[in-house]
């Protein structure tokens, strides 16, 4: 099972949250492609955070999925930013390489601070 | 009156009253105006009328039904029944006609799944071929290595092949999920790391190109992890390009401690260009040490209580194992051993690859 929430801060249109909660494997994945899919299409803010602190298992699969929405918004000039990673989900993602092309941290408040770093 | 539609009972006996009302009119009319021996002709009017009424209703209708379902058992060529009744010779109709769309439907699945299976069939000997039949001999090294997809067409790979400068190559790959789409990328990378290591001097080199060929022509979500072993017989010299695979497993035959290390780098097919990411590096070896590769089949694999196999159990099974293995193929049947009595009879979920690697010299 797998639910996906869209949080929006009005005070900072620098970033959209998206937030989930359940397993992302070969079950759930169509159904979360549906839904980042849409908010891809017209999504326009410089990062996006991906809100995992409830994510309580992935495999490739969900590596898959991330992949797929970093593609689409670095060729918009965009970043993907990950919080909260489980214990196994962070093993998964370290395993394959993740951290060395996408921002993780422990809290949104981490990658706010990033966020209004100076580039 | 939509009774007499949908009961030939209803219409039989419909029938037979009009039939009644029919030869007593008949045979009034015969007797007043031919006589007395009209009465056998206006029977026999009645009885020829009667007859072609339950031929025309009834007979035909079902010689035909019935001529059908005979042709259909007997495996011949068979038509749709085409008819507007709704009475019990309509419905005969109707259900031979749902009947045959299902065994037509049914039968076009078993060829579709026949020539699925057949081109998976293809498939899977077209992978047998590029892996390794047997292992090589090379100057200074043994080793031992097989792979088992979980699906007639697997994502994992392995190869041991030599290149340019005495370089000689083993490495392991897994695609992401398994099957006919994994299986064309395993070939994929296979063909291109064997292709680049004829021109390519390192490690390094073959797996940035690699990866730089390999995203321009995959999907986003798809991505290979792999780890690739370089040792040059000319100074007996091993090293490892880490490309986000699983870790290595090194066994030091002076101390009988077996490490682990992370191998690092990131998996070939995310970004376009991982030279910054991966690197080459040496791993130090004296004679007797051995090097064990793997994918992620083996230590994901479950037992019936959910447990996983895990890099610490192969970490432990290397460890014990390897003092009482002579050579890397007895290495590798006693890490299988363990590993089959640990996950006992549960399904394989996942492609599974083991290689070990001795120093020889």
């Amino acid at each position: 099972m797998l639910s996906i929430k869209f949080i929006t801060d009005i005070r900072d249109t620098a970033y959209e949250v998206v937030e989930f909660d359940g397993e992302i494997d070969a079950a759930t994945l169509p159904g979360a492609y549906k839904k980042i899919n849409s908010l891809l299409e017209s999504y326009t803010r410089p990062f996006l955070v991906f809100d995992w602190r409830a994510v309580r298992y992935t495999n490739s699969d969900g590596v898959g999925l991330l992949m797929t929405v970093y593609d689409s918004l670095t060729q918009k000039g965009g970043v993907l930013i990950l919080i909260g990673l489980q214990p196994q989900v962070a093993d998964v993602c370290s395993a394959v390489g993740l951290p060395t092309i996408m921002p993780l941290f422990k809290t949104l408040q981490d990658a706010i601070v990033f966020m209004k770093k100076p580039k | 009156m939509d009774f007499l539609q949908k009961s030939i009972a209803a219409k039989t006996i419909f029938a037979a009253f009009i039939g009644a009302v029919f030869s007593t009119i008949v045979g009034i009319l015969a007797a007043r105006f031919i006589g007395p021996s009209s009465l056998f002709i206006s029977g026999a009017v009645v009885f020829a009328v009667t007859s072609y009424i339950v031929y025309a209703y009834l007979h035909k209708p079902l010689q035909k039904i019935f001529g059908e379902i005979k042709a259909l058992l007997t495996g011949h060529p068979y038509k749709k029944i085409f008819t507007n009744r709704i009475d019990e010779i309509g419905i005969l109709g109707h259900f031979f006609n749902e009947v045959t769309k299902s065994i037509e439907r049914v039968s076009a699945d078993i060829q579709e799944g026949q020539r699925m299976s057949k081109e998976l069939s293809v498939g899977s000997d077209i992978q047998r071929k590029i892996l390794p039949v047997q292992m090589p001999t090379i100057p200074g090294i043994a080793l031992f290595g097989n792979t088992r997809p979980a699906s007639e067409v697997g994502g994992d790979s392995f190869d041991v092949f030599t290149g340019a400068n005495n370089n000689t190559y083993v490495y392991v790959g897994d695609v992401t999920g398994h099957g006919l789409p994994a299986g064309l990328i395993m070939v994929m990378v296979n063909t291109l790391i064997r292709t680049l290591s004829e021109v390519q001097q390192s490690g390094y080199d073959i797996m940035i190109n690699t990866n730089r060929i390999l995203k321009q022509r995959i999907e986003q979500r798809r991505f290979m992890t792999a780890i690739l072993l370089r040792y040059n017989t000319a100074d007996k010299k091993l090293f490892y390009t880490g490309c986000g695979h699983e870790h290595l497993l090194i066994w030091r035959k002076q101390t009988g401690v077996c490490e682990v290390r992370q191998t690092g780098g990131i998996a070939l097919g995310m970004v376009p260009d991982i030279s910054k990411i991966i690197r080459e590096e040496e791993i130090a070896l004296l004679p007797g040490d051995r090097v064990i590769l793997y994918s992620d089949g083996i230590v994901e694999a479950k037992n019936m209580t959910g447990e996983m196999y895990g890099v610490s159990r192969l970490q432990n099974a290397v460890q014990a194992l390897s003092p009482l293995s002579a050579m890397p193929e007895e290495l590798f049947t006693n890490i299988l051993k363990d590993f089959a009595a640990f996950v006992g009879e549960q399904t394989q979920a996942d492609d599974m690859t083991l290689i070990v690697v001795q120093k020889l010299v």
